[in-house]
């Protein structure tokens, strides 16, 4: 192969490659545009006065919650929610079970629920004589209905009224356990 | 105060489970129940409302301790296995080794019943007679026990 032909075909291999590399860096460029912003500071979206439902795998409706301003951050898929009101159901009969509000809250990926001021669990079990939970901090599984708080717990009912430290509980099992210094009182109900 | 209607039971203890579908509460450890002038003290103390009214508290020690003062004064203190205490009668029913004194004087029977309000006590024995002791404080001052026994 002549000389001339030799130097020919490797100009041509070179053109190839630079035109090559000029497409990658255009593609490469193009891509980190639509790249999804990963500065935590900034929500991936915002939203007012919302509610969520949420099913469990066999389509049950698992809990909805409603909040008066909730911020989504994409990159550790948390949810930072004010004025939380979650109400947790039945996963037979998809009864409402309990609610659960506060001033502030956090739902993880996992769906653990971190409970911020003025925490209230309310019962809606008619036939349950025990009906409110009150604390400052709580946290709350959705998936197993855990609950449990570090703080004071009140917790109270029918002529019934409890405080003590530390506690922990299952909504779905309808327990709740204080762990330290309780004091319990109960009054008799009006007879008449 | 020898009647405790209308008082508030007040319950210390260090631990407290609740089960809101049985609608039970158990308290364990170092456990003081407070109602007016009656104090029990047990390891264990679970409590129901079985009528949505009235409180059933079920004391278990080794053994549970009861003291209630009357308005005359006298202190009645006991103890047995297990004490349950009825707001709906006002009665303390012990179960298992059961004790009972005031002054000088007491009772030990298997089973004991003892109505706060008339200061009454109804004692049963597990030999399969049943004896009751009619107790009035009147025969409680100052002398040995002497009651009026009825053998059934």
């Amino acid at each position: 192969m002549s000389n001339t032909r030799r130097w020919t075909t490797a100009l041509l291999g070179l053109f190839v490659l630079v035109l090559i590399g000029l497409k990658l860096t255009e593609t490469y460029q193009k891509l980190a545009l639509v790249k999804v912003p990963t500065h935590t500071s900034e929500p991936t979206y915002q939203s007012e006065y919302t509610t969520t439902l949420v099913y469990n795998l066999a389509g049950w409706l698992s809990y909805q919650l409603v909040a008066d301003h909730l911020n989504y951050f994409a990159k550790p898929q948390i949810m930072l929610v004010s004025k939380p009101v979650v109400t947790t159901f039945d996963e037979h009969t998809t009864i409402p079970t309990w609610i659960v509000k506060a001033d502030k809250a956090k739902l993880t990926k996992k769906r653990i629920l971190y409970l911020y001021g003025h925490v209230q669990i309310d019962s809606l079990n008619n036939a349950s004589q025990i009906k409110h939970l009150t604390t400052d901090n709580a946290i709350v599984n959705l998936v197993t209905q855990e609950v449990s708080s570090d703080d004071k717990v009140s917790i109270s009912g029918l002529g019934y009224h409890s405080i003590g430290m530390q506690m922990r509980g299952n909504l779905r099992n309808k327990t709740a356990e204080l762990l330290k210094n309780v004091h319990t009182t109960y009054n008799e109900i009006n007879k008449s | 105060l020898t009647s405790n209607d209308n008082q508030l039971i007040k319950i210390a203890a260090m631990q407290q489970a609740v089960d809101m579908a049985t609608n039970t509460v158990t308290l364990t450890g170092k456990v003081v129940v407070k109602r007016g002038a009656l104090d029990i003290r047990a390891d264990k103390v679970v409590i129901t409302r079985p009528d949505n009214m009235n409180v059933v508290i079920e004391g278990y020690g080794s053994p549970v301790t009861f003291y209630q003062w009357h308005n005359d004064g006298q202190q009645v203190s006991g103890y047995a296995q297990n004490v349950r205490y009825e707001t709906a009668h006002d009665r303390v029913i012990f179960t298992g080794n059961a004790y009972l004194e005031q002054l000088e004087s007491n009772v030990k029977f298997d089973r004991m019943i003892y109505l706060v309000k008339r200061q009454q006590l109804e004692t049963f024995s597990d030999k399969g007679k049943q004896v009751t002791t009619v107790i009035v404080p009147s025969y409680w001052y100052g002398s040995s026990i002497t009651a009026a026994v009825l053998t059934q």
